[in-house]
C-alpha cells in the first residue's frame, strides 16, 4: 500500500486525468505538440492543456482550427483578456497574446498533459477559427517539416546529446560541413574525410548492409580495450562524424537509438 | 576447449547475443558459427563482407585515420548499429584476415561484450 501511495504521489500525470503527455526537449517542441493536437482535432472538442504546476489553458477546437480560448488559469494577463475571444482566419493580435500565454504557461517546465473533452454546447457555426498551420506560421514553427528538415533536426539533437562526450565532431548536410567542434587538427581530418572518402565508404557499406542506406550508424576502433573510436552516423542527407572515447560507446549508441524511436 | 565451445561460452555469457561467427575475410567464408537460431547463409556471408569492408578497404582506413593514431593504419574493431540489432566486428590478433562477428540485440552492453569477445578471440588465436 505504501509503495502504491509513493507511486501515486510521484506520478507525472495528474491523478484523475485521462489524456496524454506532450513531451519534447524544448519549448518549441512542446508548442509544436500543442499545435499538432489542434491539427488532429476534426470534431468540435475542448482541449485542456495542463502544465506541471497545475495551470491550464482550455481551447475550443473544431475542423483542425482554434475557434476560441475557453478559459485560462495561467495567472497572467491572459486570464482576463483571452477567455471568450474568438479567433479569425488570419489570427490577428489574439495569436500573439496566446503565444505569450503559452510562453509563460511553459516556463514551469516542458511537461504538458492534454485532455480532449466534449464541448458543453456545439460551437457557433459562424466561427471560422484560425487554422493550426496559420498559428504555426505566425509563431515561426514548422508544423509539417520536410523529411530533410526532420533528419537535419534529428542529427542536430544527436550531436547536442554527445557534445560532452565527443572530443571532436563535424555535422554535415548533403556532404557539406555545416558545424564543427574540437581541436583544430582533429576537425581538419574529419572535414577532409567528409569532403573526400566518406561517400566511397558509404557506397561500400551499401553493398552489404541492404536496408540501412538511409539511416546508419557505424563505428571504427583500434585493437585493445582503451582509446578513441570514430563514429559515423547519418539519416537521409544529414550526417555526423565524431571522435569519442571507446568507453562511452554504449552510452552514445543508446542516445542514437533513443532518437530513432 | 574447442573454438566452437569458446564461442558458445561467449554467447552464453550475454543473453543479448544471438550469434557469434568466425569469418575468413580473404575468402569471404564463415568458418564456424555459434547461434541460438539458425541465420541464413546469405546473412552470414553479408556480415563477413561487411567485416572486410570495415577492416580492409582503403576508404575505411581513411575514415579510421580521423584518429591521431589511426593514420596509416586499419581499424581492428567495428560496429554497425541498426534499429533492430548491433553487430560487433573484431579482427583476429593472430591473423589479420580473420574476424569474429557477433549479432546482438539492441540492449547488449557493447563495451562489456567487446571486452569479453576480445579475450575469447585472444584465447582462440593462441590455440590456433
Amino acid at each position: 500500500m505504501q509503495e502504491k501511495l509513493v507511486k501515486l504521489a510521484t506520478a507525472k500525470k495528474p491523478i484523475g486525468l485521462s489524456g496524454h503527455e506532450i513531451s519534447a526537449p524544448d519549448k518549441d517542441g512542446v508548442m509544436l505538440g500543442i499545435l499538432n493536437e489542434i491539427d488532429e482535432t476534426v470534431m468540435a472538442r475542448l482541449l485542456v492543456f495542463r502544465n506541471g504546476a497545475g495551470k491550464t489553458i482550455e481551447l475550443e477546437v473544431a475542423n483542425r482550427r482554434l475557434l476560441r480560448v475557453a478559459d485560462t488559469s495561467t495567472q497572467t494577463m491572459a486570464d482576463t483578456t483571452l477567455p471568450g475571444q474568438v479567433f479569425t482566419e488570419s489570427g490577428g493580435p489574439l495569436v500573439e497574446a496566446l503565444w505569450e500565454a503559452f510562453d509563460k504557461f511553459l516556463s514551469a517546465g516542458e511537461e504538458v498533459f492534454v485532455q480532449s473533452n466534449k464541448l458543453e454546447q456545439a460551437p457557433d457555426p459562424t466561427m471560422i477559427g484560425c487554422a493550426s498551420e496559420t498559428l504555426a506560421q505566425i509563431w515561426s514553427l514548422d508544423l509539417y517539416p520536410s523529411p530533410e528538415t526532420e533528419s537535419a533536426g534529428l542529427m542536430g539533437k544527436f550531436i547536442a546529446t554527445c557534445t560532452d562526450i565527443a572530443t571532436a565532431w563535424v555535422l554535415f548536410e548533403n556532404g557539406t560541413v555545416e558545424q564543427t567542434s574540437g581541436p583544430e587538427d582533429q576537425v581538419e581530418r574529419l572535414v577532409k574525410i567528409v569532403d573526400g572518402t566518406l561517400a566511397e565508404f558509404d557506397a561500400g557499406l551499401n553493398k552489404h548492409m541492404q536496408g540501412s542506406e538511409a539511416t546508419r550508424c557505424v563505428t571504427l576502433g583500434p585493437q585493445g580495450e582503451t582509446g578513441d573510436v570514430v563514429l559515423y552516423a547519418k539519416t537521409m542527407t544529414s550526417g555526423a562524424l565524431m571522435v569519442l572515447p571507446g568507453a562511452q560507446l554504449t552510452d552514445v549508441i543508446s542516445k542514437w537509438r533513443g532518437l530513432q524511436e | 576447449m574447442s573454438t566452437l565451445d569458446q564461442m558458445d561460452e561467449l554467447r552464453d555469457g550475454f543473453p543479448g547475443c544471438r550469434a557469434v561467427a568466425l569469418a575468413d575475410m580473404s575468402s569471404g567464408i564463415v568458418l564456424c558459427v555459434s547461434e541460438i537460431e539458425k541465420h541464413p547463409q546469405e546473412r552470414l556471408d553479408a556480415l563477413c563482407a561487411t567485416a572486410n569492408e570495415l577492416f580492409n578497404t582503403a576508404a575505411a582506413g581513411k575514415v579510421f585515420g580521423a584518429l591521431k593514431n589511426g593514420e596509416n593504419a586499419n581499424p581492428d574493431q567495428g560496429m554497425t548499429i541498426t534499429p533492430s540489432e548491433t553487430c560487433i566486428f573484431l579482427r583476429s590478433p593472430a591473423d589479420p584476415m580473420e574476424s569474429l562477428v557477433a549479432i546482438c540485440n539492441t540492449d547488449v552492453d557493447v563495451t562489456l561484450f567487446t571486452q569479453s569477445a576480445r579475450r575469447t578471440f585472444d584465447k582462440i588465436a593462441a590455440e590456433e
